[in-house]
C-alpha cells in the first residue's frame, strides 16, 4: 500500500489553508526545499541516482501537469500555444520553440526565466534535470509515445536561457 | 615554444580581431597540449564561428562553447531561431504569434501580426457577406451546410432547410425600377433574418430566393418559423423613397433531413419542390416537403 503517489488531492485546498498568505511562495525558498531534497538524495545514493530520481519526480509532474492544464487539445499548434501560455501564467518560464518536426520527433526549444536554474551561479554541468523529466512528459501526454528531453544549454553553464533537445524514442 | 607577451598579445589579437585567420596562421602543437589554453582557444574558435554564422543568417550553425560572450550569441541565436518558427506560424495563418524579446522589431512585428488579423477578418467577413443586403451569401452558406449536415448526421440530430422567394418580384422590378428592387431585397431579408437564431444561417440563396438552414430544429418548428417570418414581410410597408412604399409577399419551402437523405443537397431539393408547391397554390404560404 503506497502512501505518497501523487494526486492533485494531496495538494489541498490552498486557498481555503491559507486565506492570508495565499498561494505565491518566495521562489528562493521553492529553491531551497529542492536543492536540500537533491543534497540528501545524493548523500543518501548517489549523484546519478539523484539525477534519476528527479528526472523521474519530473516525469511524474510532467504527466499530471498536462492532464490538469493542457489536455485536450487536437493540434501541435494548439499544444505549443497552450503549453506556452500555461507556462508563462503558472510563472514556470518562459517557453520559446526553435524547431518542432514532430513527425520526425525532433524538437528544439528554449525555456527562459526557468523556474529551476535561472539565476544559479555558473557551474561545469547542465543542471535541469527535473526540468527534463517535466518537458518530456508534456510530449508523451501529447503524442501518447515516449520522449527524453535532454538540456543541451543552461544557465548555469553560461547560457541566459535553457535549451532542450527533445527526441520520440522511437525515431532516436 | 616560448610566447613573449607581446606575442601573446597578437595571437589572441588575431583571434579576436582579424576578419579572415592569416593563410599561414597556425598554433604551436605545444600550446594546445596546455587545458587552459585550448579552452580559451576552443572558445574564440567556437566564437568566431557561431558570429560569423550569425552574420550570414546561417542559424543551423551550433556550437557547444560555453561562456559570457558565446552565451549572448546563443541566445541571439536561439531567439532567431524562435522568431523563425513563429513567422512560419503567421504564414500558415496563426495571428497570435508574438514577439517580446527584440525590442523595436518586437513591437514591429506584433503590429503587423494584429494587422494581418484584423485585415484577414475582414476579408474573411467581405468574401462570406452579401454585398446588398449584408447577410451570408452562397460560398458562407455551402460552407455552413457541409459542417451543420455532418453534424447533424453524425449526431442523429434533426435538420431543416427552408427556402424563401419573393412573390413577383420580377415584376417590382419592372414597375419600380432596380433601385427599389434592391431596397425591396434589403428590407426583406432584413425582416426574416430576425425571425432565426445565432446558430442557424440566413442567407441570400441566389436573385430575389433566401435560405436558412436550421439545425437540431425538426420540420414542424421549422414550419412555425416560417411562417412567421412569412407574417412579418406581409404585414411590413416597404419604403422605395421619401413618398413611396410598397407591400410584398414571400413564399416558403421546407423540408426536414430524413434518414435516406444523404446529402444536403438531397434537403435542398425538397425543400425547392415545397417552394414549387408554394408558388403554384397561390403564393404568400408555406409549404412543407
Amino acid at each position: 500500500m503506497r502512501r505518497y503517489e501523487f494526486n492533485w488531492d494531496l495538494i489541498g485546498d490552498i486557498d481555503l489553508g491559507r486565506p492570508n498568505l495565499g498561494k505565491e511562495v518566495d521562489l528562493e525558498l521553492y529553491r531551497l526545499m529542492q536543492f536540500t531534497l537533491r543534497d540528501v538524495i545524493e548523500q543518501t545514493y548517489s549523484t546519478e541516482e539523484a539525477d534519476r530520481l528527479f528526472r523521474e519526480a519530473g516525469k511524474v509532474a510532467g504527466k499530471v501537469f498536462y492532464e490538469k492544464y493542457i489536455n485536450p487539445v487536437s493540434s501541435v499548434e494548439e499544444f505549443v500555444s497552450k503549453t506556452q501560455k500555461v507556462l508563462k501564467e503558472k510563472k514556470l518560464g518562459i517557453l520559446r520553440v526553435e524547431e518542432a518536426m514532430l513527425e520526425q520527433g525532433k524538437i528544439l526549444l528554449t525555456v527562459d526565466e526557468d523556474l529551476d536554474c535561472s539565476g544559479l551561479p555558473e557551474l561545469d554541468y547542465e543542471t535541469c534535470i527535473y526540468d527534463e523529466g517535466f518537458i518530456s512528459s508534456l510530449f508523451e501526454g501529447f503524442t501518447k509515445s515516449e520522449w527524453d528531453a535532454r538540456e543541451i544549454d543552461c544557465w548555469c553553464t553560461g547560457a541566459r536561457t535553457c535549451r532542450f533537445q527533445v527526441t520520440e524514442r522511437a525515431k532516436a | 615554444m616560448y610566447y613573449s607577451d607581446d606575442e601573446w598579445v597578437k595571437l589572441i589579437s588575431t583571434l579576436i580581431v582579424n576578419p579572415v585567420l592569416p593563410r599561414n596562421f597556425t598554433v604551436d602543437p605545444s600550446l594546445l597540449k596546455n587545458p587552459e589554453f585550448k579552452k580559451l582557444y576552443d572558445y574564440l574558435m567556437d566564437m568566431r564561428s557561431l558570429s560569423s554564422a550569425l552574420s550570414r543568417g546561417d542559424l543551423q550553425h551550433f556550437v557547444y562553447g560555453k561562456g559570457f560572450i558565446l552565451s549572448n550569441l546563443k541566445a541571439l541565436q536561439s531567439n532567431l531561431r524562435h522568431l523563425t518558427w513563429q513567422t512560419k506560424k503567421v504564414a500558415d495563418g496563426d495571428f497570435s504569434q508574438r514577439v517580446d524579446f527584440l525590442g523595436e522589431f518586437s513591437d514591429a512585428f506584433n503590429e503587423m501580426t494584429v494587422k494581418l488579423h484584423d485585415l484577414t477578418m475582414r476579408l474573411t467577413q467581405l468574401a462570406n457577406m452579401d454585398t446588398l443586403t449584408k447577410i451570408p451569401n452562397r460560398r458562407a452558406l455551402e460552407a455552413f451546410l457541409v459542417d451543420s449536415f455532418k453534424n447533424a448526421v453524425g449526431n442523429k440530430k434533426p435538420f431543416s432547410i427552408i427556402i424563401f422567394d419573393i412573390d413577383f418580384f420580377k415584376s417590382t422590378n419592372d414597375t419600380y425600377g432596380h433601385d427599389a428592387g434592391d431596397a425591396v431585397l434589403v428590407q426583406v431579408s432584413g425582416r426574416l433574418n430576425r425571425q432565426f437564431r445565432a446558430h442557424d444561417i440566413f442567407s441570400r440563396y441566389g436573385g430575389d430566393e433566401f435560405m436558412a438552414v436550421l439545425p437540431g430544429t425538426s420540420l414542424r418548428a421549422a414550419e412555425k418559423i416560417a411562417e412567421r417570418a412569412r407574417a412579418s414581410v406581409e404585414e411590413a410597408e416597404i419604403p422605395l423613397n421619401a413618398n413611396d412604399s410598397i407591400k410584398v409577399t414571400v413564399s416558403a419551402g421546407i423540408s426536414e433531413r430524413l434518414e435516406n437523405d444523404i446529402r444536403y443537397e438531397d434537403v435542398i431539393k425538397k425543400s425547392d419542390r415545397a417552394l414549387y408547391v408554394a408558388k403554384k397554390t397561390g403564393r404568400n404560404r408555406v409549404c412543407c416537403g
